[in-house]
């Protein structure tokens, strides 16, 4: 990429969305993290479902953006009472697109529901419903519903170098981490222990988080990205 | 390697995951038109310098939405204008420009068509059903209609989709006078439905939506002349 500016993708859905009087599916994404990457120093780009892989190529950095539930299947269940619905198409482009980055070593930054889906396709497995978890019930708000609470963050990991080892969080997530598979931990919430961010060490930036940084003013999270996009 | 194609978004306020949240949001069908023809699509908002944008892309479409700022053309605000958003308008203004400038391959639709027009120098008529002559012109709010437009053999459309196309029509302003642009297409009320910059290797430029009406042709080229 010639650009000063690193250029960097966000994978967004496909919604039916109203226009005036009329509904047509389109691509939506809510602006926060278009923003978060434009302060930090970056061209945003979304990249639509059903994007190929070979995006990866042409871009400096990668968002995988939150989003609706994974496909359980995707970690082996079944769908539990709660994961109502649920986007294969945007399930597999996600996948296509994260491998390739971490093959290529690309800036990854997976979050909320691409934290979820990180952890999944490294042998991992997913809190299909928090609230009916035990220990989990009090977890945070979801459905629409925002909440906050403290998170830790363990010492010596790329994320403590970033953000510390104390932080709050916003929390809007029905289903969470039970087994990040082959992934690195890097933070639980402080009040029930959940797994609320992993890296990948072997990457130059490989971090994913539940909570939505670019809705919390977590800029040093989002700098730190841009920088090693930068770099790339 | 596959052309890259920006395609320009709109934000708006919408219920989507909370209520009147803030989204970047634009029709899956351009994504769609532009990977089916061969092209690798991006969804672009404002995002400061257009150059190093422009920089990157290989094609450029500057899709539908709001109505354009009238006093970009020398107008006042008619009462059926609404939900103007000046900041959209002067960056869509730059990526155009930039576009002209480097001769990138562009397709403007819709809107696009209409800010194009406006930035060379042309009119629009803002409210067409309480216009005289083109009241009937096609639907509106909400409503989609069919009309014919006449393409002439001179131009760039013509060698892709014939003399006479039917194109959908769901736009309530619409260009009678498009600056310096070449008209090449023109519905039987006289309104300017397409319109080229000639001395480009692709500029293209309609005011209905040719991804909408299965005009596959239009994107084909595009991703042909962006991969030059």
């Amino acid at each position: 990429m010639s650009a000063s500016r690193p250029i960097i993708g966000i994978t967004c859905p496909s919604r039916p969305t109203k226009w005036a009087k009329w509904e047509l599916d389109a691509v939506v994404l809510p602006t926060t993290y278009h923003k978060m990457v434009v302060r930090c120093g970056g061209i945003p780009i979304l990249i639509p479902p059903g994007s190929s892989a070979e995006i990866i190529e042409r871009i400096d950095g990668l968002i995988i953006s939150g989003g609706p539930d994974i496909s359980p299947e995707i970690y082996g269940q079944e769908n539990g009472n709660f994961t109502l619905e649920t986007y294969p198409e945007q399930d597999i482009s996600e996948i296509a697109l994260i491998k390739s980055a971490i093959k290529e070593n690309l800036p990854l930054l997976c979050i909320c529901r691409g934290f979820q889906l990180l952890c999944a396709i490294h042998n991992g497995v997913l809190y299909q419903h928090l609230p009916e978890t035990d220990g989990f019930e009090e977890h945070g708000g979801w459905d629409g519903n925002v909440t906050e609470h403290g998170v830790e963050i363990i010492a010596g990991s790329k994320l403590e170098e970033i953000m510390g080892s104390k932080i709050i969080v916003n929390s809007t997530h029905h289903q969470g981490v039970k087994d990040p598979g082959s992934l690195k931990v890097t933070a639980f919430s402080t009040h029930d222990g959940l797994i609320e961010a992993v890296e990948l060490d072997e990457l130059s930036f490989g971090i994913g988080v539940q909570w939505h940084p670019e809705r919390i003013e977590h800029v040093s999270l989002y700098q730190a990205f841009i920088n090693s996009a930068r770099g790339s | 390697m596959k052309p890259l194609i920006g395609i320009t978004t709109s934000v708006n306020l919408r219920d989507y995951e909370t209520l009147g949240q803030s989204v970047i949001m634009v029709p899956e069908s351009y994504s769609k038109a532009v990977k089916e023809a061969g092209g690798i699509p991006l969804l672009i908002s404002e995002c400061g310098d257009s150059d190093e944008l422009l920089d990157v892309l290989d094609g450029l479409i500057i899709s539908g939405g709001r109505d354009i700022n009238p006093g970009l053309y020398g107008e006042e605000l008619h009462e059926k204008t609404i939900d103007i958003n000046e900041k959209q308008d002067e960056w869509e203004k730059s990526l155009i420009e930039g576009a002209i400038e480097r001769d990138m391959p562009m397709l403007c639709i819709c809107r696009g068509h209409q800010l194009l027009c406006v930035i060379r120098g042309g009119k629009l008529l803002q409210h067409l059903p309480t216009t005289k002559g083109f009241e009937k012109h096609g639907e509106t709010g909400g409503k989609w209609s069919n009309h014919k437009i006449k393409l002439i053999p001179e131009s760039l459309i013509y060698g892709l989709l014939g003399g006479e196309v039917i194109g959908n029509s769901g736009h309530h302003q619409g260009v009678y006078d498009a600056g310096d642009l070449d008209v090449v297409g023109r519905t039987s009320d006289g309104l300017i439905e397409a319109v080229e910059l000639q001395s480009c290797r692709f500029l293209v430029s309609v005011q209905w939506h040719p991804e909408m009406c299965g005009h596959v042709e239009i994107f084909e080229r595009l991703i042909q002349v962006s991969s030059q």
